[in-house]
């Protein structure tokens, strides 16, 4: 028996919280929150009462999480093409067989172990996410919809393993140069 | 030098590899090539090493996030919620 009047008051943070651990944005946390009630009011009809009503509207949710991450990373979204081809982006030299360019070749970190245990660290860490293409960023959060597969998460999303592999590939490349740049050389 | 890179990998390989790696996505060849391949190149050495470095945060920031579950929404968001939830009842 579903029971809408009691909604708000019982799972409003629950899901708050849930959809916030997956996209990690406060407003589109709330946003996806508020549809979820919505959708769960429009759709009461197909409840038929063997989950509990906090699994159910959480289902709900989940799949309002995995339009969001299509959107973001499926066929037809924006940097679809930014992501490889550009040679100005790459790492590697295709004409000496794919070593480092020399300029991207990592650098020995001293100290490292030590120094990110501060709030400066994940200041600069958090500024470096903020710099990479946001679908990037959103394939670090895939992995958190669900204790699902790779290849299922990846078939939900819109997206094929080997796209997620290269999105995380560059995704770490980026991140680990730019922390290099702005905390352990800067 | 395609012979040698089938043994030894490309940096672009060892590198996806090495990603591969943390996530426990790695077949027991692949494995073996990349730990060759980390013992005669210095680069892809640091990278795997700092990129675990990277990896432990991420997953720790994740981690963090999902167990503070302390986000709440104020009272006067959640009456207007209610009040919204209740105007689509009516209808």
């Amino acid at each position: 028996m579903l029971n809408p009047k009691n909604w708000v008051t019982l799972f409003a943070d629950y899901l708050l919280n849930y959809a916030f651990f997956r996209v990690r944005d406060r407003a589109l946390a709330e946003d996806l929150m508020q549809e979820t009630f919505i959708s769960a009011l429009k759709s009461q009809h197909t409840y038929n009462g063997t989950a509990n009503e906090k699994t159910w509207l959480t289902a709900i949710l989940k799949n309002k999480i995995i339009d969001y991450y299509r959107s973001k990373l499926g066929k037809n979204s924006k940097l679809t093409d930014s992501i490889d081809g550009n040679t100005n982006n790459d790492f590697f030299n295709a004409e000496t067989s794919f070593h480092w360019f020399e300029k991207r070749q990592p650098q020995d970190w001293n100290n490292s172990d030590k120094a990110i245990e501060t709030d400066e660290f994940n200041n600069t860490f958090n500024d470096c996410m903020k710099k990479m293409p946001e679908k990037l960023t959103v394939v670090f959060s895939l992995k958190y919809i669900d204790d699902e597969a790779t290849e299922t998460i990846c078939k939900e999303v819109g997206i094929t393993t080997s796209n997620y592999w290269v999105m995380i590939h560059r995704a770490k490349l980026q991140l680990r140069e730019c922390l290099e740049k702005n905390w352990f050389k800067a | 030098m395609a012979f040698i890179h089938k043994i030894l990998l490309t940096c672009k390989d060892a590198t996806m590899l090495t990603c591969k790696k943390q996530e426990n996505a790695i077949s027991f060849k692949e494995n073996i090539q990349l730990k060759i391949h980390l013992l005669v190149c210095k680069f892809c050495a640091m990278f795997y090493k700092q990129s675990n470095l990277l990896h432990q945060h991420l997953t720790k920031m994740h981690n963090e996030n999902n167990e503070s579950n302390t986000l709440q929404l104020d009272e006067t968001k959640k009456a207007a919620l209610q009040l919204q939830l209740d105007a689509e009842l009516e209808k």
